[in-house]
């Protein structure tokens, strides 16, 4: 049994944003308008959190990508009064968007605030409808939304891998974040296997994970000299 | 307590007429497509539905594909001559889908067919022998028709594996 985790090597990352508009592409994440997203009312799967250190001109910004961190543990789960969402086999944190009443109490459990709640229908310019991803369903309007480490595209391996009649090795899945980072910032592979490049990584004496304290034990690992 | 049970007696009425108009509306396709004579043909199902194989879905019949044995009178069927209509007038031929799973499912055919090596009457019965176009689908494709058949060929139930 895999057991999918992400590697973020934060000296690497330029904070160019290319996960976020690879994310936004892929999963077909709604367009907010400005005055919605004046009352936080955005939506992103992965996001660039900003750390402004020290004080103008002498400031020092630290970026740091925050997909869904996909926890061991997960606090949205336990507080979820539908069942809406679930920690899959393999670990990944899901949702079922048709059966959530959007309570919102999960985007408050969640310590990493990763979950969005989508306060309109979803629109699209006219220009952009016939390139939405067929494979992603769209979320209606009064639903929680969350990166999904692209489980689609697990899906679409494992096809592509019984096709081919062979056993799905962890380089036939990544993320589109992983797939789009210019700076090979993003790592991603199977935890379980401890001689993948997440494994290795994520034994490394720069990693860390965001809140560790709380428990909730985070599949997304990031690395940092003195962070 | 008399105008409350007036009242009650034409609402059933109403109620019934209903039920009874709603059940026998049968969407009409508008060609009275033979599955079984273009079976006995040797036409296979991938001929018209052609990308079951390669694709989520499996497509209509394009107008096209029926022209290449229809361009001249082949039957003395009077729909034949709506095959040529509708090519004239282009746009292809404006079937009704049966089939239709609500935005929050995903379903593949290649993943069923191909990969599964299920046969098509599993979900569609036994289509290739019927001398009409269906009315309404096979099967009602609930939640449970679907997992009852993913447990029993031990196939993925996760919530995650359709809900996407």
């Amino acid at each position: 049994m895999h057991r999918w985790g992400m590697v973020i090597d934060l000296d690497r990352c330029s904070g160019c944003q290319a996960c976020m508009a690879a994310c936004h592409a892929e999963n077909n994440i709604a367009i907010i308008g400005p005055e919605e997203s004046a009352m936080g009312r955005t939506i992103h799967w992965i996001e660039l959190l900003p750390f402004i250190e020290g004080e103008y001109p002498h400031i020092k910004a630290r970026l740091l990508p925050r997909p869904c961190m996909h926890c061991e543990h997960p606090a949205c789960i336990k507080v979820c009064p539908v069942g809406a969402t679930y920690a899959n086999e393999e670990g990944i944190v899901g949702i079922v968007y048709s059966r959530c009443i959007g309570c919102r109490y999960c985007t408050t459990a969640c310590p990493y605030t990763v979950r969005s709640f989508n306060w309109y229908k979803p629109q699209w310019p006219k220009e952009m409808e016939g390139s939405l991803n067929r494979d992603v369903s769209i979320r209606g309007k009064g639903v929680v939304e969350k990166c999904s480490f692209c489980h689609h595209r697990l899906l679409k391996a494992r096809e592509r891998a019984k096709a081919e009649k062979r056993e799905l090795l962890s380089e036939d899945y990544i993320p589109a974040c992983v797939q789009a980072c210019p700076s090979n910032a993003m790592y991603f592979g199977d935890l379980n296997d401890p001689f993948s490049t997440v494994s290795i990584l994520s034994r490394e004496r720069r990693a860390f994970k965001l809140l560790e304290d709380l428990g909730t034990e985070p599949k997304v690992i990031y690395l940092s000299e003195g962070m | 307590m008399k105008p409350f049970l007036i009242g009650l007696a034409i609402g059933t009425a109403i109620l019934l007429l209903f039920i009874n108009f709603g059940s026998s509306f049968r969407p009409e396709q508008p060609i009275s497509f033979n599955h079984k004579k273009h079976h006995e043909q040797g036409v296979e199902c991938a001929t018209c539905h052609s990308y079951f194989k390669e694709q989520t879905f499996s497509g209509m019949p394009k107008v096209a594909v029926c022209m290449e044995c229809h361009k001249d009178s082949l039957t003395n069927h009077p729909d034949e001559g709506k095959i040529r209509q509708f090519h004239e007038k282009g746009g292809g031929i404006p079937w009704i889908r049966l089939y239709q799973q609500p935005d929050h499912v995903f379903f593949s055919h290649r993943r069923h067919v191909v990969l599964a090596g299920m046969e098509c009457k599993s979900c569609h019965g036994d289509i290739g022998q019927s001398e009409k176009p269906p009315t309404k689908p096979w099967v009602k494709m609930t939640m449970k028709w679907c997992m009852d058949c993913h447990t029993k060929t031990k196939a993925n139930n996760d919530c995650l594996a359709c809900h996407v």
